[in-house]
């Protein structure tokens, strides 16, 4: 194997907080299909009392449970907001999933009514309907740049985008961001929200390499990532589609 | 106050349960249970429904004891009314997010319930794990702990653990060690929450891998050198909880350790179907910690084993199998790999994240059951009395059995439950 190849730095943020869907397999894909390519991934895990050590090319967040949440909103906000938001103001890319996500809008309003401020990334915003309104939870098949998404959704919170952010996907199967418009997950310069879990990675390579691609865009433009073997991947997303009911 | 036993947690309710009545049994009691992992009300109904006297009354055994097996949310809506006298609390891992919800809301609903438990009612705790510890430690009645003092290097709760930091006051966990997934004994630097001296303990725990394990089983009175069928720590902890559980029912643990020493593994919980070609030995496996204690057993086989894993998404299993990746399969190195079950494309996938399959011979990816099992045990030269290690979720095992039932190789599973 070549290592020659770029540097690719990943900011793994609060895995011990957000990983309550397995979501640390997006890492670990992302690890995988840098290193078949000659592209060294570099990650950071960030935990609650660390500070990010200096810009990266890639944050990935995924979701976890409201307390959690809730924690990993104060180690961003107390010691890691600037660093993370001047490095996407210079076009580092973002995976958030889930509760990640909800943390990167503008805010989260949790059943009880109380507010949990967001960092913003993602001119959205986030609304528990309230305990007893049933959860946004199954199978998900959606449409994304004339290909489809797979994956598993299991949230309370409906998220609205604003103007500024433009939707991730359009809904096929499943409830995506609301239920509602038919929106799945947001998009902001290179930064990535979604409510899929699966982990969303594996068995979308395609969305896989469009993160790395965007991760690499200014440190390594240049950089053709090699086509992969990736017929097991494409089995498991035909898998997550029929789960969903299509074909 | 009724004579019931209640038995809930993540893992090893069935095993915990069985032990329980096997012990209830050799000291005289008629009891009465819920059998074969069926934990819901269905299962309750089954198992009460021949006791019911003709004008709908529980008939009245003198020595009649119930030992029920109850699921997380089970026993949040069942322990009021069965008011148990005894409720033993397992341990509480993600299980089957889709349909149990988060872990941080199971704690809440048992803290809940146990409010509303009588006051002379008892609970037995596992004093390793912090979010038991946590929900339990607010109870006024009498409180029992059981836990297992055995060495281990980590002082990390693993990555997919659901304790990272403190259930009181979400302050720094300091870990002593770390046995598995959060358990393992921990202490606040924020606040009083540590864990408690555990009354019934393990100690001097040797495995034998899937043969079984021998350790030391210490309660105030005495200390006892057992050897026991289960294999694996996390069913010595089963085995402590269920002596923990009959003490606190004032039932005289008699010819304890012959009891636990004889006692077979239950329902899918490393039984073993004999086929013409191998003996196909059965592991359930139903969510990431139990899993990866299941991988950490294999590999204390003395060598690499034929192994069968099926996934099915169905709504006794989970429907989402993002779990998977929770899975450390990293650290599986069988002879050969089958892969089956409903969505054995995803697990075939996560296997080659793991580095896993391109360092086996074989992997056959086959979401039909009968057929993965046919190539599992198709022969090979020189491979006479073998052994098919499989790792199966609840409904792609009912699917197995099914199979090897048709075969004429095991009963079904209600005649050998009954
Ligand atoms: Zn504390």
């Amino acid at each position: 194997m070549t290592t020659s190849g770029p540097v690719l730095r990943i900011a793994y943020l609060y895995p011990d907080l957000m990983n309550l869907y397995a979501d640390r397999g997006n890492v670990t894909c992302l690890e995988r299909r840098c290193a078949w390519r000659g592209v060294t991934p570099l990650v950071q895990r960030l935990e609650w009392d660390d500070r990010l050590t200096g810009p990266a090319d890639l944050y990935v967040i995924g979701g976890g449970q409201d307390r959690q949440q809730q924690l990993a909103s104060q180690g961003l906000t107390r010691r890691n907001a600037d660093q993370l938001l001047s490095s996407l103001g210079d076009g580092a890319a973002m995976l958030a999933v889930c509760g990640g996500y909800q943390l990167m809008a503008h805010r989260y309003r949790a059943a009880d009514g109380s507010e949990l401020a967001g960092l913003g990334v993602f001119d959205a915003e986030t609304v528990h309907p309230g305990s007893d309104v049933p959860r946004c939870i199954g199978n998900v098949v959606c449409d994304w740049n004339g290909s489809r998404l797979v994956g598993f959704e299991n949230h309370g919170g409906r998220t609205y985008l604003g103007s500024n952010s433009i939707p991730l996907a359009r809904v096929v199967r499943g409830h995506g961001n609301n239920s509602e418009d038919g929106t799945e997950g947001a998009v902001v310069g290179s930064a990535i929200g979604t409510y899929l879990h699966g982990s969303v990675l594996p068995k979308n390579p395609h969305l896989a390499d469009h993160i790395i691609r965007l991760a690499l865009a200014r440190g390594a433009p240049d950089f053709e990532l090699a086509p992969l073997d990736d017929a097991a991947e494409w089995a498991a997303h035909r898998a997550a589609v029929r789960a969903a009911g299509l074909r | 106050m009724h004579s019931a036993l209640t038995v809930t947690g993540t893992n090893g309710k069935t095993t915990t349960t069985a032990a329980l009545c096997a012990l209830a049994r050799a000291a005289g009691q008629t009891v009465l249970t819920n059998p074969t992992g069926s934990n819901l009300e269905r299962g309750l109904a089954a198992a009460l429904l021949p006791q019911v006297g003709w004008n709908g009354q529980l008939r009245d055994a003198p020595k009649l004891r119930a030992i029920l097996e109850l699921d997380e949310w089970a026993f949040a809506s069942l322990a009021p009314t069965i008011r148990p006298r005894v409720t033993v609390f397992l341990n509480l891992f993600r299980d089957q997010l889709d349909r149990y919800g988060e872990v941080d809301r199971t704690a809440a609903a048992w803290a809940a319930t146990i409010d509303r438990l009588d006051a002379q009612a008892s609970v037995v705790a596992n004093a390793d794990d912090p979010a038991v510890v946590a929900v339990t430690r607010h109870h006024r009645g009498p409180l029992l702990f059981f836990g297992a003092d055995v060495a281990s290097d980590s002082t990390t709760p693993d990555a997919w653990a659901d304790v990272r930091r403190c259930p009181a006051c979400d302050g720094h966990l300091d870990w002593d060690r770390v046995v598995y997934a959060h358990l393992g004994s921990y202490r606040c630097r924020s606040c009083s929450f540590h864990r408690p001296t555990p009354d019934i303990r393990i100690t001097d725990f040797r495995s034998r891998g899937l043969a079984g394990s021998t350790y030391h089983l210490v309660t105030p009175e005495s200390t006892r050198h057992i050897a026991v069928k289960l294999p694996g720590l996390y069913n010595a902890y089963n085995l402590a909880a269920a002596v923990a559980g009959v003490r606190a029912a004032g039932i005289n643990p008699v010819h304890a350790k012959s009891v636990l020493e004889g006692f077979e593994p239950a329902f899918g919980r490393a039984e073993t179907i004999q086929a013409p070609a191998a003996s196909i030995v059965l592991l359930l496996v139903k969510n990431p910690t139990g899993a990866n204690q299941t991988l950490d057993l294999l590999r204390s086989e003395p060598e690499p084993l034929d192994t069968l894993l099926l996934l099915n998404d169905g709504v006794a299993d989970g429907e989402d199998v993002s779990w998977i990746w929770d899975v450390e399969f990293e650290r599986l190195s069988p002879r050969r790999l089958f892969v089956g079950g409903r969505r054995a494309e995803d697990l075939a996938l996560r296997l080659k994240y793991a580095g896993v399959a391109p360092t086996v011979d074989h992997m056959l990816v086959c979401p039909g059951i009968g057929a993965a099992l046919d190539a599992a045990l198709a022969s090979e030269p020189g491979s006479q009395s073998r052994r098919l290690i499989v790792l199966t979720t609840y409904t792609a095992m009912l699917d197995l059995r099914a199979v090897c039932a048709r075969r004429g190789w095991v009963d079904p599973y209600w005649r050998a439950a009954a």
